[in-house]
């Protein structure tokens, strides 16, 4: 008898909880779907039709092939390759530089606030703004960059001129802007584990880098998820600075994802294959945002 | 329980569309609403769509019309135009917008405006590349039954030719300009050359005699940037070793020996000659005009509107020791004008306005601002014939209008941006010797045949 | 605890570098706005201008123009983020701590809308909002810009709740707190530092869009600083002097904001351990 109540009890618990969540969650969920879901859809439809009927408003449908011919363009294995590489660099970077500086912030030593507020600068300068300054900085003959750089002795560096540092320069622009943001994430994470635990461990003769790598490291795991999963999105859809910086060039070296979908529609005008690559891309950050969730954490399931 | 869910839902929804509705509702009220198209006002006053008035008993046949034209924000043209344009708001009736729009995004906009068919512009400020790209996308109004016949006669042929498009014309130019050369004449002084050179091997020839290393001084520039200007320029070359990109009949001739030397020609003065700086490889017109008005190159290729600014003492370290000149051999025209969209809902009024932006005076009163060559045989005389323009400026105007006029007519195709971009691949490649130019103009050919293609 | 000498030193070299790094393009981009045009491109670029001039900023601020899309700016950057804090809140709570049937899946399309390559999308929004009839208009940029916000902030805060200890909620519970009043009374406020920068990431994705908004506006009656900053590139030269004025002064505010309520978010960060 009391077992069952015991269970009904426990099921109408659940039961509220769920009514709850939908409850809070609803409003958002709903103004999201209104905004965000005519243009999707639209997306979506313009993938099977063929762009030039798109243009006359024929709409042909067309199946795959919008797919298929993007899949098989060199362009876009050439955009794919690029974007792949630049993602796993610039978001390991980001990772690493951003884990340094926010468990050196997190020392609190003196200055400490000012230190936060100065990296959270980039973070307000809007990337195409940042493009064109970083275009600016890295100016061969009247940048300030190559004029600092001529001090230790090197002349006149091209920074546009090879695939190298083109990429490298987009690389470097882009830590610029968005290592900030992995920076205060994980220091907010960082704030939040309680002294005792830190002042436990020591006492229990842990300490410095052991220290962070079996109790804060593990602490940290969900935010560094986190940041990862966003910072991966964030990173295939690159386009603002490279668009700027280097046009996608030089000899397509620096051509991204985003500014192949941006030539094939605007440029080409096929917007039907600009529309199957954006949604090839969106399965592919959700693929690869899927795994990277898994492999951090394992065995984690839905039910709370 | 379940149907406590659905009312909370019902309740969302409703609030949802409540907010959704005031905010449209304040939306029409409250806002400027500046777009011309949609359900608004615009359409008081307008002469009936048949007749071509041109405004002969009524003083101001379109009173109360109001069009909107878009322009390149900060441009040097669209400034003009703001200035004097309360003039034609007096003579016709009709209220002009001029709206900025950022020169990254002009083709992207007016690309939107046409598929969605808003109408939100009436007239388009036209770089000639996008015309037969609009033109075969139906985005324009062919003009053929608007312009008179005699009034296009005025026009230098080259000029009409850039506004053509399979035989219709569909915009009108204000500005019709080619590069020209402009050379330090001090530099050319002293290393004893007296006249600006007539063909590729003489440019070659002086562009090695005028680096000059210790002084830091480059003889001229390559541009090989992968965007569309230096594709512009590169155009140019290969005019002048006798070769062309595309020809009339759409056939892509970038395979042949005229581009391969081109190449050749472009890659010994960058690499072996070395009187083109190294990080020429990826510069554009800005960086020659930045070069140049330092005084860190002696010869270069860039469009007019340069030479008004080096002329000024406060930009130009080299006002006073330059002058310009026909290219060597020819060079290919380019024009910007304005067209109407095929959306406008003042179709009449529009072309009043596309008529005077480049009628003679107007035309005539902008080179005079703007030192820039005249489109037009009757602004070429009121130049020459006006007293109060300087003797340099008037030559200059004279020069550059004598390079236009023989400059060559490129055939456009209405794939032209994905053409001038693979094209720009093409030279960026190359000159950053990332593939031979044998490899790399066989793929570049196959490639632009099917982009000429439309595929 | 004994911090060794050579370690804090160390620290404290990494901070500064990346300090400079950080700063630099700030201190560059400001010199370049007061240098005359004729110093902008000098070989070997000047380091101080000399003369130094503020006639940038006299002609944006004599122009007038500016104030107006600044004005837009704020407004719609503000509006958007209050009403996405209103919305992401909760919905970021229920996320972490309340799970129903579908709510894997809801999460995972909220966060997917931030995988979408803007750029497709500029079309739609365009036919969408000019079938309602709200081209050129503020309310467009809001509707277009909540979602992107949205995604962002329910994202990261509901990371940041789920972390939230259990017990504190269980102490709500047992003082008899509904979930409403568990949220407004605990949870908003001791997560305050997480919401803070959730807001301000959120707040800056629409203060520096610049994409859709030069898509759905064409005057500067919704026309935001990011397209006035755009403006000073044509396609023949791009006027430095301008365009670096402007960025200025568009970062100002954020600036001056994240100064103003320093207080609030680097407290909360700095304070550390949330203590019972």
């Amino acid at each position: 008898m009391l077992q069952r109540e015991a269970g009904a009890k426990k099921y109408a618990k659940r039961q509220s909880k769920q009514q709850i969540g939908i409850a809070l969650t609803l409003p958002a969920i709903v103004v999201m779907l209104a905004t965000v879901v005519y243009p999707l859809i639209w997306a979506l439809k313009i993938s099977f039709l063929s762009s030039n009927s798109i243009l006359t408003g024929k709409n042909e449908f067309v199946g795959f092939s919008n797919y298929l011919n993007v899949l098989a363009s060199d362009e876009f294995s050439n955009a794919m390759v690029n974007t792949l590489a630049f993602v796993v660099v610039t978001v390991v970077m980001e990772l690493l530089i951003g884990l340094l500086i926010s468990v050196t912030l997190n020392r609190r030593l003196r200055g400490n606030k000012i230190f936060a507020m100065l990296f959270s600068l980039p973070l307000m300068m809007a990337p195409i703004v940042a493009g064109f300054i970083w275009r600016w900085l890295f100016a061969d003959q009247y940048g300030i960059i190559n004029y600092l750089l001529s001090f230790l002795g090197i002349e006149n560096h091209l920074w546009f001129a090879t695939p190298f540092w083109a990429k490298s320069s987009v690389l470097i622009a882009n830590l610029w802007q968005t290592t900030p943001f992995v920076i205060l994430v994980l220091y907010a994470a960082l704030s939040n584990i309680p002294d005792e635990i830190n002042e436990a461990a020591s006492i229990d003769g842990a300490g410095g880098f052991g220290l962070f790598r079996r109790i804060t490291l593990p602490l940290l795991k969900p935010a560094i998820l986190l940041v990862l999963v966003i910072r991966i999105a964030d990173a295939f859809r690159i386009y603002d600075l490279v668009y700027i910086l280097t046009g996608g060039g030089p000899g397509n070296a620096t051509n991204v994802l985003n500014t192949f979908i941006y030539r094939k529609s605007f440029s080409d005008f096929q917007f039907g294959q600009g529309s199957a690559a954006s949604i090839i891309i969106t399965l592919i950050i959700m693929v690869v945002s899927y795994f990277s969730f898994r492999l951090m954490r394992p065995g984690r399931g839905n039910a709370e | 329980m379940k149907t406590k869910w659905i009312r909370s839902a019902k309740q969302a929804m409703v609030l949802l569309l409540a907010v959704v509705l005031v905010l449209a509702g304040c939306a029409q009220s409250n806002n400027d609403n500046n777009n011309g198209g949609g359900e608004n006002q615009s359409a008081v006053g307008n002469p009936s769509e048949g007749t071509n008035n041109g405004g002969s008993d009524n003083a101001k046949p379109y009173d109360g019309v109001e069009i909107n034209v878009g322009v390149e924000a900060g441009g040097p043209a669209p400034e003009f135009f703001k200035t004097i344009i309360n003039e034609f708001t007096e003579q016709t009736g009709i209220k002009v917008n001029i709206i900025d729009v950022p020169g990254l995004k002009m083709h992207d906009t007016f690309v939107t405006e046409s598929i969605a068919g808003t109408g939100g512009f009436d007239v388009f400020n036209l770089d000639q590349p996008w015309i037969p790209e609009f033109a075969e996308k139906g985005f324009l109004v062919p003009l053929n039954d608007y312009v008179d016949e005699a009034d296009l006669d005025d026009f230098y042929p080259v000029a009409i030719d850039s506004v053509t498009y399979k035989g219709s014309i569909y915009g009108l130019p204000y500005l019709v300009h080619t590069p020209v050369v402009y050379y330090r004449t001090d530099l050319f002084e002293k290393a004893g050359i007296t006249e600006p050179a007539k063909t590729v091997e003489q440019y070659r020839e002086y562009a090695k005699k005028l680096t000059d290393p210790t002084n830091g001084i480059y003889g001229t520039i390559i541009e090989g940037q992968q965007s569309p200007e230096p594709a512009t320029q590169f155009t140019d070359w290969v005019l002048q070793h006798g070769g062309k990109l595309l020809d009339e009949n759409n056939k892509v001739k970038v395979d042949s020996p005229e581009v391969l030397q081109t190449f050749k020609t472009l890659l010994a003065m960058q690499y072996e000659d070395k009187s083109s700086p190294p990080g020429a490889v990826n510069y554009n017109n800005a960086d020659v005009q930045q070069q140049f008005m330092q005084g860190k190159v002696a010869m270069v290729r860039n469009w007019p509107y340069m030479y008004a600014m080096a002329q000024d003492p406060a930009q130009s370290k080299v006002a006073g020791k330059f002058a310009i000149a026909l290219q060597p051999v020819t060079s290919a025209v380019w024009s910007w004008g304005f067209g109407i969209s095929k959306d406008s809902k003042n179709k009449d009024a529009a072309f009043e306005f596309v008529k005077w932006a480049s009628s003679s005076d107007v035309v005539t009163r902008f080179v005079k601002q703007v030192t820039n060559p005249v489109p037009r045989k009757s602004s070429m005389e009121a130049i020459k014939a006006d007293p109060n323009i300087p003797e340099e400026t008037k030559n200059a105007i004279l020069m550059m209008t004598e390079n236009m006029i023989q400059g060559t007519s490129v055939a456009l195709n209405p794939a032209y941006d994905s053409f001038r971009n693979r094209v720009a691949v093409m030279l960026s490649k190359i000159m950053t010797k990332q593939s031979t130019p044998e490899e790399e103009i066989k793929a570049a050919a196959a490639d632009l045949q099917k982009i000429a293609d439309g595929e | 605890m004994r911090k060794p000498r050579l370690n804090i030193m160390v620290s404290y070299l990494i901070l500064i570098f990346m300090g400079i790094f950080t700063l630099f393009p700030f201190l560059w981009t400001f010199m370049t706005s007061i240098k005359t045009e004729g110093q902008l491109f000098s070989i070997p670029p000047q380091l101080w201008p000399n003369p130094v001039t503020f006639g940038n900023y006299a002609a944006v601020l004599k122009d007038g123009s500016m104030m107006q899309f600044m004005y837009n700016t704020l407004f719609v950057t503000l509006v958007t983020t209050m009403l996405a804090l209103l919305l992401a809140i909760p919905a970021a709570y229920g996320f972490s701590k309340f799970h129903y049937r579908f709510s894997g899946l809801l999460f995972a399309f909220v966060v997917s809308v931030r995988m979408v390559p803007p750029i497709i999308l500029s079309i739609p929004y365009f036919l969408m909002i000019s079938e309602l009839g709200l081209l050129n208009t503020k309310t467009a940029l809001i509707i277009a810009y909540l979602p992107l916000e949205l995604t962002m902030m329910i994202w990261l805060m509901e990371g940041f709740f789920r972390q939230f200890p259990k017990e504190l909620e269980e102490a709500a519970d047992l003082d008899g707190l509904d979930t409403i009043g568990k949220l407004a009374r605990i949870v908003v406020p001791i997560s305050l530092p997480s919401i803070s920068i959730s807001t301000l990431f959120g707040f800056l994705i629409s203060w520096n869009e610049f994409m859709l908004a030069s898509t759905l506006t064409r005057t500067s009656v919704s026309q935001t600083m990011p397209i006035f900053i755009a403006s000073s590139v044509t396609t023949f030269q791009i006027f430095w002097g301008k365009l670096t004025a402007n960025g200025v002064l568009y970062m100002l505010p954020v600036i001056l904001f994240t100064l103003f309520a320093q207080k609030g978010i680097v407290k909360g960060l700095t304070a550390g351990a949330i203590k019972e």
